[in-house]
């Protein structure tokens, strides 16, 4: 049973408009003259967002239950998708991780993100009564240590890790026995090193390797691969407690960050609108992520907990990640800001998230009885 | 764990998550917003743009055309300049270089600079490194102002100025053009102190000359200037182009056409050698010409205007450019169609009696008289000794029939001639590998017939026998570049393969345009021959043609070309005399050609606009002292100009 009244309003209007204050920001950049991005890029951001609105809205209407049957068919079309990027995508930044569909260039990894909280929500799902058997959480990896290998391959450390974070967050809620995640956890840790020495002889990895190292000294390159990290906090700095208003002369308009509109746009908001403006935009990120986690709580199955509960940890790290990466805690991983950075696949695919969670609201009563 | 344990857990995640980016943000925005905001005005490392090199144009024989000469910008750096004494900055920098510019212009300058605060703008280029060592002394007194290292063109320079048109120029960006077109300069690829080619070679090939501008990373002083450079990045140089000019050949002919125009008192004229097998230019002279080191150098604005009101118009490459009528030279095609079409024939005897005199059948008493060069007639001639001899009567007869001798004679017609002349090349560009090309005109009846009333065509007029008449012997509204017939030459002359002519022959190096560079370098753009089209001519109908041609090259009193007579050389030609259609000016002399008769090479064209003087006796001569020139020959003859002679046209009459 579908039940309207059971729509989430907060959960359409805080992506809205964060997706709109993210189309001005992005406008806003392209009236500087030092900014490479012109004017088209926030158009394509409304337009990559309408579309998205319109996926989310079929997906509110969409039973999620049929998505249960659906999961394992759509992962194993988002890992063909990765390998496509990985036989023919074209480079970006250094990296494979494009497929140009004319008007909207696709990032498949974006998209596999999602689909990975499909396939592993209904994973788990099915294995309620196992969950605390060993190989049941064995074989859960495959799932999340196949896209991974195929996005570190591109390569991306970020999406990878996001994957990751996303099997955390559904093994948790799932039940996974917290002496299994601990052996886990150790083995990776045990792993570390070896990952490092393996990072630094294969050429395509030792960006990463980089990225790591200047996270912990930007100072060893100030222009190269430091250059962002001192830049994206001298950027944050100098908005102080209030901002600046988006007026002239402030330090992003100086052309001297770069990929402005996308991982460091989060350092053009601060500039802008300051310690006090931003305090605001984590409240209503609070408040957006609290809402998720209640969809997890009313489910009325365990899929749609699990569903949500996936979403959930996949938008919070993410966040977390690109927001601590702005302000020097992190290292750069390239991982976009849900809802406001540019990029169709990223908006898309997380306006989509959005309706699977309403879907998931309006079908938790299973019986509602008439008022009066 | 239970369920609602479980939910506790993520709620109060996510409220640890935002509240230790809070802290983080309290840490960078509160407690170090200052000392940030103070970094972010006074952060002194900069990155700053390193020039390539352009890359090098060679001859065929790579012999160097063209060379980078240090040189000194003088340029400021917006941000470097205090706000308060702007004005005296500007007005002392302006003392210096001599009001050139003036103070408000380089106020306006560094206007237009501010949208990258940081980056240098090009003041003025190609400044003495004396007046650069005084802006360097006066860094206290003149903050944001910097005297920077540069590189200008310098051209191989002869005194007829021969590889003006071919090599072009360079000019510098400069901040107005680099803030108003930034889709054409983008800022990751050009620096406004660029040079990007503005004619010839230099514009055709940029994005291979213009090479990768590197990023050095420098520490600079309070005024903005470099104190040190913490990491040099790299630039790399622009691609090296090989022409398919010999530099030699080409000085030579631009001096042989000189000393042939000084002895005419003319200043205009030009000469093409063409191989025939590829279509790769030899030499391509166009005169006059002027000295592009004037615009490497930044040309004065008296200069320029003198060189735009010059009548003679020395800017203008008149082998790609000009369009004149071909005149005889166009009985080539006129004779290919009469073949093709089979109007004529080895056979076909046309008695040549000086003139045609058509009336109408209306009213016999209206006629008129249509002559031919030669007032007694030439007697009866074929194909071969009409081409020779160049017969007005002939061309006319098989062109446009003579219903007064019989109605229904054979005739081509003009629409028919058009399709012979488009195809051998007329009325199109060429497609060389030069900016600016014009593509001459051919007129047929159909086009004739549709063309509005005006300077063209009178109220009421059609396509009449007299435009087939005209049309045949290259008058009328024909127009063609001398680029375009000397392509017809060598078209004759390989049997009948049209080529597009190249003058770049190859490209090497490492730098692919808008793709990137290579690790080293290679051959990028090596030369292969571009076919237009194939057997234009049969093989039955060239062997007539091409043994006209070589007809012509006979002593006196028989072919039209005995002033190319040569048997080192053995050439073909064909003489033309064209009067200018649009009635102002004095009649045009052409020769074109090639040689050697039997196994041919080269193609020529030689022509003499406004010569007011038949080919024979102006550009055959030429050509065969071009010809010469391509050969390493001595003169044949101690003083060939006098066989450089101003013979007025008749005012009346065909053409030689």
């Amino acid at each position: 049973m579908k039940h309207w009244r059971n729509f989430d309003f907060q959960l359409l209007g805080i992506p809205a408009g964060l997706v709109m204050f993210g189309v001005f920001v992005l406008f806003a950049i392209s009236r500087w003259p030092t900014s490479g991005v012109t004017i088209s890029t926030p158009l394509h951001q409304a337009l990559y967002a309408s579309f998205g609105l319109a996926l989310m809205l079929f997906l509110t209407n969409f039973d999620y239950r049929l998505l249960r049957s659906l999961a394992y068919p759509l992962f194993a079309g988002s890992l063909m998708l990765l390998g496509v990027v990985l036989a023919l995508g074209h480079s970006a930044n250094g990296a494979q991780r494009w497929i140009n569909l004319g008007i909207l260039p696709l990032q498949p990894s974006e998209p596999a993100k999602l689909l990975l909280v499909l396939a592993l929500a209904k994973y788990f799902a099915d294995r309620e009564r196992t969950i605390e058997s060993g190989s049941t959480v064995m074989l859960s990896l495959f799932f999340v240590l196949i896209p991974v290998a195929m996005v570190l391959a591109q390569p991306d450390l970020g999406t990878s890790a996001v994957l990751v974070a996303i099997w955390i967050g559904i093994a948790l809620m799932a039940g996974v026995r917290l002496k299994h995640m601990a052996i886990l956890g150790a083995v990776c840790a045990a792993a570390l090193p070896l990952a490092w020495i393996g990072m630094g002889h294969v050429k395509r990895f030792q960006y990463m390797q980089t990225r790591l190292t200047i996270f912990l000294n930007p100072q060893q390159d100030p222009l190269g691969a430091g250059y962002n990290v001192i830049h994206s906090q001298i950027t944050v700095g100098s908005g102080g407690f209030l901002g600046q208003h988006f007026q002239q002369g402030t330090q992003s308009q100086l052309g001297l960050l770069r990929v402005e509109d996308k991982d460091f746009i989060f350092s053009v908001i601060a500039e802008q609108i300051g310690f006090v403006g931003v305090l605001v935009l984590f409240a209503v990120f609070v408040v957006l992520l609290m809402r998720i986690a209640r969809v997890s709580f009313m489910s009325g199955d365990s899929y749609g907990r699990l569903l949500a509960s996936g979403i959930l940890s996949m938008l919070m790290f993410q966040t977390f990640v690109n927001i601590g990466m702005n302000l020097g805690l992190m290292p750069v991983t390239g991982i976009p800001l849900p809802l406001i950075s540019y990029g169709g696949s990223s908006i898309i695919t997380t306006l989509a998230s959005f309706g699977i969670l309403q879907s998931i609201l309006l079908r938790h009563q299973k019986l509602v009885f008439a008022p009066g | 764990m239970r369920k609602k344990t479980k939910f506790l857990f993520l709620r109060i995640s996510v409220i640890l998550a935002f509240t230790v980016l809070a802290g983080r943000l309290w840490y960078v925005q509160v407690v170090m917003g200052s000392y940030y905001k103070q970094q972010a005005d006074t952060s002194k490392i900069r990155l700053e743009p390193v020039q390539a090199l352009r890359g090098i144009i060679y001859d065929q024989k790579g012999r160097q055309l063209v060379w980078n000469t240090p040189s000194w910008n003088v340029e400021i750096v917006p941000h470097g300049i205090p706000y308060a004494r702007a004005t005296s900055i500007y007005e002392q920098l302006a003392a210096l270089l001599h009001n050139q510019p003036t103070a408000a212009e380089i106020a306006r300058t560094v206007a237009a600079n501010r949208w990258r605060d940081y980056a240098p703008a090009l003041i003025k280029p190609n400044v003495s490194a004396d007046v650069a060592m005084v802006i360097k002394q006066l860094h206290a007194s003149l903050p944001g102002v910097r005297a920077d290292p540069s590189s200008v063109r310098g051209y191989r320079w002869d005194p007829q100025d021969s590889l003006a048109h071919l090599l072009g120029y360079t000019v510098s960006i400069g901040p107005h053009t680099y803030a108003a077109d930034r889709r054409l300069y983008p800022v990751e690829q050009f620096l406004n102190s660029d040079q990007v080619g503005s004619t010839g070679i230099e514009a055709q090939v940029d994005p291979y000359l213009h090479g990768i501008n590197g990023t050095d990373q420098v520490e600079v002083d309070a005024g903005e200037r470099p104190v040190r450079v913490l990491k040099k990045g790299t630039s790399i140089p622009g691609d090296n182009v090989y022409l398919t000019i010999d530099w030699k050949t080409q000085k030579q002919v631009a001096q042989d056409l000189s000393a042939a125009l000084a002895q005419l008192h003319l200043r205009k004229g030009v000469a093409i050698l063409e191989d025939v097998h590829t279509g790769k230019i030899i030499s391509m002279v166009s005169l006059p010409s002027y000295n592009n080191d004037w615009f490497s150098n930044g040309i004065s604005t008296k200069r320029y205007a003198s060189l735009l009101q010059d009548p003679a118009h020395p800017l203008n490459d008149l082998a790609i450019s000009g369009q004149y009528p071909p005149g005889s030279t166009f009985k080539v095609i006129t004779a290919a169609a009469a073949l093709g079409t089979g109007v004529a024939d080895v056979n076909r005897y046309i008695d040549d009696t000086g003139y045609i005199k058509l009336c109408s059948v209306y009213d016999p008493a209206t006629c008129r008289i249509f002559n031919g060069w030669q007032p007694g007639g030439l007697g009866s001639l074929n194909i071969v000794g009409a081409l020779a001899r160049s017969s007005d009567i002939y061309f006319y007869t098989v062109a446009g029939g003579n219903p007064n001798k019989d109605p229904n004679m054979p005739k081509i017609g003009g629409d028919r001639l058009a399709s012979y002349a488009r195809n051998m090349g007329l009325g199109s560009a060429t497609g060389i590998d030069l900016p600016g090309e014009m593509s001459g005109l051919v007129p047929s009846k159909t086009w004739f017939n549709h063309l509005p009333v005006g300077p063209l065509r009178n109220p009421g007029e059609t396509w009449h026998i007299g435009n087939d008449y005209n049309m045949a012997i290259g008058q009328g509204q024909n127009l063609a570049t001398p680029l375009q017939m000397v392509n017809v030459a060598a078209t004759i002359a390989n049997g009948g393969t049209l080529l597009r002519p190249r003058v770049v022959d190859h490209i090497t190096g490492t730098v692919i345009p808008q793709k990137g560079a290579l690790r080293s370098p290679k051959v990028l753009e090596p030369f292969v021959p571009s076919i237009v089209r194939r057997n234009i001519i049969s093989p039955a109908s060239l062997a007539l043609i091409q043994q006209g041609m070589h007809m012509s090259v006979t002593p006196l009193p028989y072919g039209t070309s005995w002033n190319v007579v040569d048997p080192r050389i053995n050439a073909a030609g064909k003489t033309g005399t064209a009067e200018d259609s649009s009635g102002n000016g004095t009649p045009d002399a052409w020769w074109i050609g090639y040689a050697p008769f039997n196994h041919p090479q080269v193609a020529v064209c030689v022509l003499v606009p406004n010569a007011n003087a038949e080919g024979a006796y102006v550009a055959a001569p030429i050509a065969h002292k071009v010809l010469e020139d391509y050969y390493h020959l001595a003169p044949l003859k101690k003083n060939w100009l006098v066989d450089v002679q101003q013979m007025l046209v008749p005012s009346a009459g065909g053409a030689q």
